[in-house]
């Protein structure tokens, strides 16, 4: 039996689909977004769902409270725990960047050296600091929640790093992008010491995951 | 409503974060397994010494620590997670200091130092606090103590791997893990196959520490697209390449170092260091065995580790100054690692000493507390 942290919301409905293309449960995706149960068994597959809030599944999986979890590559960066990464499930892609104002004085990166401070509103204040430093820009780093959009809109900050999937949100905002940090899709992750204790069936579950994706990539191209 | 008594005491008097009291009933648990340690490694014939819990910066530096590791993760250069911060704090005087990261550095400088002309082969042991100032991962806070030993200089390097491999495991089923598993690695194996893949310098570094961090997705990146293009007459480099990634998968027993040796084959001519490692490897799984020692076998896999020793060729240990064999132990209660080691050569003379083989082991003793408390819950 190996037990699985899964995000809740989008990401899953993908996840599970995936995991039918491997042949490795006939769970329904869409139903279990729906379902308010937090744990979800397949015995027939071997597999058990736990159903956390995206930004705690590395946690789960660290201490092992989780065989293997599904997180973004995202929140892996800036969540920093000690997990292995065996598969990049190629779902729930998008790309980290950093947009400001279509009117700002700024056009590029490079602009905002000029600024003391450049403030940038996030929910990544890891990973904005880290690449704000290294681009040799005076960040200062405004942590939120959510809705990351509003605070250039209101002058609470000068631009924003987040996630963008189709650039919408941002277009509908009034937002340009300025710099592509990273594309961010969603790994399989493992915890290091029960990767081992359980490599066979781990092992087993990587090798169908990635022919799945590998038939995927081959009828997209 | 839960109310606060502003005034309370320990409302205005707290620990600073990572850090925190020892109460009487865990302090007495913690006193008795030391006293198990201290025991098991004296009747190994390893004395037991103390060494500042600070230190001049240089010779954290020179000890592998505070070097500006990066990771990269779609072209952008981030903070690797596992690279390790200190304590750091001046003097009067102005020098910096360091509070200790870890005993093997301070052992070191001492062997190199002051005992230098000490008989070898120098068999110290310790029992200490060290200090890493980063974010608490499971079963560690920032103040954590370690218990190890370290064997310096003297015999034949494989004897010296065995004696530290055998005191591990003894000392493990010594503290009622009875369900333990050691992993060995060898730094020369992984290396050499960056080698052979011809990668050099930045990307060779990054490769290591895609293995060291797991982060295989990584290792695929850079394995697949940062190496410089070979033409069709370098079918070693890219068979190389092939093998640098299945080796996160070469896990098991001598099956698997057969099967290894004979993938490897077409490399072992052109890199001999690759046939020594896999030689140190099985010399080593031969003397396990010999001492009574469960060898893992992936085919006969049925209920997870029993006191067993097993291969990992893709582990990779986080200081670069490893060499040859190194460890982890783990049992399977737990998610993290309880024990790790390994020989490194290289480290003495970068304090100044002529080169002398090294190796040695650290537990950490707030994480066997743990593993002791999970185990004895579950069974």
């Amino acid at each position: 039996m190996l037990t699985i942290a899964v995000p809740k919301g989008r990401v899953l409905t993908a996840a599970v689909e995936l995991f039918r293309e491997a042949g490795l449960t006939a769970l329904p995706g869409e139903e279990l977004e729906e379902s308010r149960r937090l744990v979800i068994e397949d015995e027939e597959a071997g597999l058990r769902l736990l159903l956390a809030k995206p930004w705690d599944v590395p946690t789960y999986v660290e201490y092992g409270a989780a065989d293997l979890g599904l997180a973004g590559k995202d929140v892996l960066l800036e969540r920093g725990k000690a997990v292995a990464e065996l598969l990049d499930l190629g779902i729930g892609r998008c790309r980290m960047i950093c947009a400001v104002p279509a009117d700002s004085n700024i056009t590029n990166l490079a602009d905002a050296r000029l600024l003391f401070p450049f403030r940038v509103a996030t929910k990544y204040p890891q990973i904005a600091a880290t690449f704000l430093e290294r681009q040799g820009i005076a960040a200062e780093i405004i942590n939120l929640h959510g809705s990351v959009e509003l605070a250039p809109l209101v002058g609470l900050a000068d631009g924003i790093i987040d996630l963008t999937e189709t650039g919408r949100t941002l277009q509908e905002n009034g937002l340009r992008i300025v710099a592509d940090i990273l594309s961010v899709t969603t790994r399989l992750v493992a915890n290091a010491v029960l990767h081992k204790v359980k490599q066979d069936e781990i092992d087993q579950l990587v090798n169908r995951l990635e022919k799945a994706v590998a038939a995927r990539v081959a009828t997209q191209s | 409503m839960l109310e606060l008594d502003p005034a309370a005491s320990y409302l205005r008097w707290q620990t600073a974060p990572g850090v925190r009291d020892v109460l009487p009933e865990e302090a007495t648990v913690r006193r008795q397994l030391e006293a198990i340690i201290r025991e098991t490694l004296a009747a190994a014939g390893y004395q037991e010494v103390e060494t500042p819990i600070f230190e001049y910066e240089e010779v954290i530096r020179a000890g592998g620590w505070l070097q500006d590791e990066t990771g990269e993760c779609g072209g952008v250069v981030l903070t690797g997670a596992g690279s390790p911060e200190v304590y750091r704090f001046f003097d009067r005087e102005g020098h910096t200091l360091v509070l200790r990261p870890d005993m093997t550095t301070p052992i070191a400088r001492l062997a190199a130092t002051r005992l230098a002309s000490a008989p070898r082969p120098l068999r110290l042991a310790y029992i200490a606090d060290v200090f890493r100032y980063e974010e608490v991962h499971a079963g560690r806070l920032r103040q954590f103590r370690q218990a190890g030993v370290e064997r310096i200089g003297g015999a034949r390097e494989i004897d010296a791997d065995m004696e530290i491999l055998s005191l591990a495991s003894r000392l493990l089923a010594r503290l009622g893990l009875f369900r333990f598993r050691i992993d060995i690695g060898h730094a020369e194996l992984v290396r050499g196959l960056i080698a052979a893949g011809r990668f050099g310098g930045r990307e060779a570094r990054l490769i290591r520490q895609a293995l060291r961090r797991r982060d295989y997705v990584l290792l695929r990146e850079l394995v697949e697209q940062r190496g410089e293009q070979v033409g069709p007459q370098d079918r070693q480099v890219s068979a190389a390449r092939r093998l640098l990634l299945e080796l996160p998968r070469w896990r098991g027993g001598f099956a698997m170092l057969e099967a290894a040796r004979k993938q490897l084959a077409f490399l072992l001519g052109d890199f001999p260091q690759l046939a020594a490692a896999l030689d140190d490897l099985h010399a080593l799984l031969t003397r396990a065995k010999e001492e009574g020692l469960g060898i893992y076998e992936r085919e006969s896999s049925g209920g997870g580790p029993t006191q067993v020793i097993a291969l990992d060729l893709g582990l990779v240990r986080d200081l670069g100054y490893y060499t040859g064999p190194v460890l982890e132990g783990f049992v399977p209660e737990v998610g993290f690692t309880l024990l790790t080691g390994g020989r490194y050569d290289r480290l003495l003379e970068q304090f100044g000493s002529r080169p002398e083989p090294a190796t040695g082991f650290a537990i950490g003793l707030e994480r066997v507390i743990l593993a002791r408390e999970r185990a004895g819950r579950l069974r």
